[in-house]
């Protein structure tokens, strides 16, 4: 049996709206009821469309936000609802990448403090030690060492996003949370940066959670793959089964809107229609019944539970397998 | 760490020394032209209020703390009194009362033609008293009112002068040097912009990033004070703090001025801080410190203040030549620092009477000229210093 290091159950965020004083307070529902687990060593892809909640997910397990509910066990220790001497510990083990190179780097700093400064904080390293330290990872993010006096501003997109990675690195985490890392550059850029993280993903022995809206990104980085849709889960599985053998409706319209190269090939489905509804009065049942092509009346009135249809394929659908 | 290992280090490239941010400023400073002579301009101001004082004799010094009304009657009084003429309250104040007056208000040479003095001291009791010398009782008060206000430093029958060599910028209505007092006036300007904008700056930085960084309530609470103390219109407070603050001795009053125009003037930055600290919070550098697992000082030191030290220091100096305007205004609203003492603004203030305005121009033209050297060369400076300390501005 594969080692767990992360497991997720039925973890909710909820962010109350103001919509005025006197009105009754209504809830976003970012992230509604997920649950998962990951394994030692392994990618774990989260796809969906803008607003699903997978940013929302990865921030609430790395406790960046409480959790409204559930639990978050991690290395078989339930941190959901640890608090700040305890989550200065947790920082150690578990980090975040962020989607924005640009406001993600504090622009008066220099590489050298902004990777070396979390050292210092947990005490890492001696200052004597700490010079050295911050040159090799940032040579191992593949950046040269006269780069550490320089300032945010100095770097180009892509290397703003190799400083970010050694950042979290600085801490020598297990587990990392990388949120869309590669959405803000170009192309080229893209696959360099999920190269290296490949790279470093051997030799630090990591874990990442991989939220991506890009799925041929999540498709080249990632061991397993979940596809998000309106705060839940709806699909789980290895790359390769859910590429070739989408269960959900929904995964089955994502996969048909990747765009063929080869113009003789025919498109099995029409691309998805309609608009995500609003994660404030999500819709009763299956949340997908909205904009389901094969919407039956069970999908409006009872929510599909979350199964292992097959072997290591999980599927939030009524009619998975059938369709 | 241990999967990291050291051979790895390159030697191919020499690493340098990491460069201070202080330093990489500095550099930038210096390439900004405006902002040197801006620097250069205000450093070359304080180095003369300093030094200039100091050139001139040790009695002008004195003028500064009397004017010629007080030292002419008090000398008077203790000439009479060594004389042995025996002064009850009464006449102590009826004197007082009068002369101040006639000081005051009138030209002191016109004041001596017209024989006021004389007048005064007709009554009985002081002619009995003077009889025996066989001296006309004015002009002994004369000679005493001269004698002693050149020991003073006052030059009263070589008032209103225009520049000259021996006194460069003129004299003023009572004789005394203008040059002199307006370096004096120029340390007690300085000093009450110094203040005032240290008081403003420190008031607004804290309430701003305390409001910002905690938010909630708190951040409510402190902004509607804010919104209070900004509604409070600055004139007609400041007339009636002035006003009620009169017991304060003339040479305190500048603290006055500070404390008003410090206390009546955060809420300006206070906003700016908290706009910017709000902005800030959600920058996910901010985040990044969370997950990092830094702390809360450094959070506040490291991360916020620096990527605000831009507005405040520009907010600092446009409040200190503000600060420095306003206490001209008040001055010159005869509000502000108390004569004798003088400040460019109450030196300005001169130029209220119109033969003072259309005639003895040297008298209000150079106080007005230092405050605006001072009030631009002081925002050349912060500007100069907001763009040297922007890692963002390359030049």
């Amino acid at each position: 049996m594969r080692e767990k290091i992360l497991e997720v159950k039925n973890v909710k965020k909820y962010f109350p709206v103001n919509i005025g004083l006197f009105k009754k307070p209504l809830q976003v529902k970012a992230v509604d009821d997920v649950s998962f687990t990951m394994y030692k060593g392994e990618t774990l892809g989260l796809v969906g469309e803008s607003g699903c909640g997978k940013s929302t997910l990865g921030r609430t397990i790395v406790r960046l936000y409480e959790p409204t509910a559930g639990q978050i066990i991690f290395k078989d220790q339930d941190i959901s609802t640890w608090k700040s001497h305890k989550l200065k510990k947790l920082r150690q083990e578990m980090q975040l990448i962020f989607q924005d190179p640009y406001s993600s780097l504090n622009p008066r700093m220099n590489v050298n403090s902004i990777v070396g400064e979390a050292m210092l904080a947990h005490k890492l390293v001696s200052k004597a030690e700490y010079e050295d330290r911050v040159v090799d990872i940032i040579e191992k993010c593949g950046l040269a060492s006269y780069h550490v006096n320089r300032y945010p501003h100095q770097f180009s997109g892509g290397q703003r996003q190799r400083i970010g990675v050694a950042r979290a690195l600085a801490l020598n985490p297990e587990f990392i949370v990388a949120d869309e890392p590669v959405s803000a550059l170009d192309v080229s850029v893209q696959s360099q940066v999920l190269n290296m993280m490949n790279g470093l993903k051997d030799e630090f022995g990591l874990s990442y959670l991989f939220i991506s809206h890009d799925l041929s990104v999540v498709k080249h980085i990632s061991d397993r793959i979940g596809v998000m849709y309106l705060g839940s889960i709806i699909e789980l599985t290895g790359k390769r089964k859910l590429y070739e053998n989408p269960l959900h409706p929904y995964t089955m319209a994502l996969m048909a809107a990747i765009p063929e190269p080869d113009p003789r090939k025919i498109k099995k489905m029409e691309a998805i229609k309609g608009e995500i509804p609003s994660n404030i009065n999500t819709p009763s049942g299956c949340k997908f019944h909205t904009r389901c092509p094969y919407v039956k009346d069970i999908c409006k009135e009872e929510v599909p539970e979350f199964r292992e249809l097959e072997k290591d394929h999980f599927v939030a659908c009524h009619f998975a397998g059938e369709i | 760490m241990s999967e990291i290992k050291n051979d790895q280090t390159t030697t191919t490239t020499p690493r340098l020394k990491p460069e201070g941010p202080w330093k990489i400023a500095w550099n930038r400073f210096k390439k900004n032209k405006v902002a040197l002579v801006g620097g250069t301009g205000f450093l070359l101001i304080v180095l003369g209020v300093i030094v200039i004082p100091m050139i001139f004799s040790f009695n002008l010094w004195r003028t500064m703390e009397l004017d010629a009304g007080t030292a002419i009657s008090s000398t008077v009084l203790d000439s009479l009194d060594e004389k042995g003429v025996e002064i009850d309250e009464e006449f102590e104040e009826t004197f007082f009362n009068r002369f101040d007056e006639v000081v005051r208000q009138s030209h002191f040479e016109d004041f001596i033609e017209q024989n006021e003095l004389d007048d005064l001291y007709t009554q009985e009791d002081i002619n009995q008293l003077f009889a025996g010398e066989a001296v006309g009782t004015g002009r002994i008060i004369r000679e005493t009112i001269f004698v002693n206000l050149r020991a003073h430093g006052f030059e009263l029958e070589n008032s209103d002068q225009p520049p000259s060599r021996e006194n460069w910028l003129g004299t003023d209505r009572q004789g005394r040097d203008v040059m002199f007092r307006l370096f004096y006036g120029g340390r007690i300007s300085l000093i009450v912009g110094l203040l005032s904008a240290t008081l403003t700056v420190s008031l607004g930085t804290v309430v701003g990033g305390v409001s910002g960084y905690y938010g909630g309530k708190l951040d409510a609470f402190l902004m509607r004070f804010a919104e209070i103390v900004q509604s409070i219109p600055l004139l007609p407070m400041m007339i009636s703090i002035s006003a009620a603050m009169r017991w304060v001795p003339s040479e305190r009053t500048l603290l006055v001025v500070v404390f008003v125009v410090g206390i009546l003037s955060w809420p300006g930055l206070a906003r700016v801080v908290r706009g910017q600290i709000l902005s800030l919070r959600e920058q996910e550098f901010m985040q990044a410190t969370e997950i990092l697992g830094i702390s809360d000082v450094s959070r506040i030191f490291r991360h916020l203040l620096p990527n605000v030290l831009a507005y405040i220091i520009v907010s600092a100096t446009l409040g200190m030549g503000g600060a420095i305007l306003l206490e001209a205004g008040l001055s010159f609203l005869g509000l502000g620092v108390q004569p004798p003492m003088p400040s460019w603004g109450n030196m300005i203030y001169l130029a209220n009477n119109s033969t003072v305005f259309r005639e003895y121009l040297w008298m209000w033209i150079p106080p007005g000229v230092m405050i605006m050297l001072t009030v631009v060369s002081v925002n050349l400076l912060g500007e100069g210093l907001r763009d040297a300390l922007d890692p963002k501005e390359i030049r």
